[in-house]
């Protein structure tokens, strides 16, 4: 069977979720990846390997920054946060999706302009 | 028995030979492998720790499918400024190093070429004439620029601190050269030749060690292992 959520999508909406994510406060890898599976049932499965990349490309346009700290266990983690900009880049995706979601729900709804 | 531990280390040993990932890229991929076996020995009491290990490492990918991943979030950006530095280096090597007042551009010579080179400009200014002096001008300053030649090809290995130390030394000198040198008169094709100040040939030569040094430095720092700078959860 094939997935609802296809590839392509899931690369385009991988931006928008981590900044969504992080704009509820700090987080890191293995904590936002099962955030994604919770937000969306399920439906959104993204695979280990492929956020890591995903947040460092988001760190390198500093849409979000990334600091190192020890865990209780005396394990060395990456914690995320949202930056300014990254703010920013968020309201305008926000505006975007939302924009692609009321084109189909309207139509769906049978909707006519 | 199985060893978490050794287990983790041989992984990351693994990663780290098939794969061109940083080791702070690797310290994060570990903290996740770690956070996943957790997890997997909490939902099911009756795993086995290697069936937990097994079960995070199948979800995490090959070295070959991580590091594919890795590559598609972007080159780094130190490799860009070091071809921007090559490519100020080669062109520094056609155009007038030395800029004659009344001449336009420079000084030139049949087929283009121009009569000094970057490298002769700091020979002018530190050492005296002579076979041995313009070995060692062409030598010492264009060698540090070479030694950057491995980092061109190679996206994994140490850091190089000498080579950044060479680099660094002598784009500090050469745009003081630059900056401090005094109008001089200059012997070419046997000529007594006036020069006011250095050509752009000079300057795109000092800019390429400019670009070079600071390339090696943000490879290092990226290459640096997670350490220093860490906070207390």
């Amino acid at each position: 069977m094939k997935r609802p959520v296809y590839k392509e999508l899931v690369a385009a909406s991988s931006r928008p979720l981590v900044l969504s994510i992080l704009a509820g406060g700090e987080s890191y890898g293995y904590e936002i990846l099962k955030q994604v599976k919770l937000l969306s049932g399920g439906e959104l499965e993204w695979s280990d390997g492929m956020l890591y990349p995903v947040l460092h490309r988001l760190e390198r346009d500093k849409l979000i920054a990334g600091r190192w700290q020890l865990t209780e266990a005396g394990r060395r983690r990456k914690y995320y946060r949202l930056t300014g900009r990254g703010k920013g880049q968020l309201a305008r995706d926000r505006k975007g999706w939302m924009a692609v979601h009321g084109a189909l729900q309207t139509s769906w709804d049978g909707g006519r302009v | 028995m199985f060893d978490l531990e050794k287990a983790v280390r041989r992984w990351r040993r693994g990663l780290e030979r098939m794969s061109s990932l940083s080791p702070r890229e690797l310290d994060e991929l570990e903290d996740h492998l770690r956070a996943r076996a957790n997890l997997e020995l909490e939902l099911d009491a009756g795993l086995t720790p290697a069936r937990a290990f097994a079960a995070a490492h199948d979800d995490l990918g090959e070295a070959a499918t991580v590091s594919r991943e890795f590559a598609k979030a972007g080159k780094p950006r130190w490799r860009g400024l070091l071809v921007a530095g090559w490519a100020l280096f080669g062109v520094s090597f056609l155009l007038p190093a030395l800029f004659v007042p009344g001449t336009g551009l420079g000084l030139s010579r049949p087929f283009g070429l121009q009569p000094y080179y970057g490298h002769e400009v700091f020979r002018e200014l530190l050492v005296a004439d002579g076979e041995l002096a313009n070995l060692l001008a062409a030598l010492v300053p264009n060698l540090a620029m070479l030694l950057t030649v491995p980092s061109l090809r190679e996206s994994r290995g140490g850091q190089r601190r000498w080579s950044l130390r060479a680099l660094a030394t002598v784009a500090a000198g050469t745009v003081a050269i630059g900056v401090l040198m005094p109008p001089m008169t200059v012997t070419v094709f046997g000529q007594a030749t006036f020069v006011q100040h250095p050509g752009i040939g000079f300057w795109a030569w000092s800019l390429s060690f400019v670009c070079a040094a600071t390339a090696i430095w943000l490879r290092n720092r990226r290459w640096a292992s997670v350490g220093t700078g860490m906070t207390t959860a």
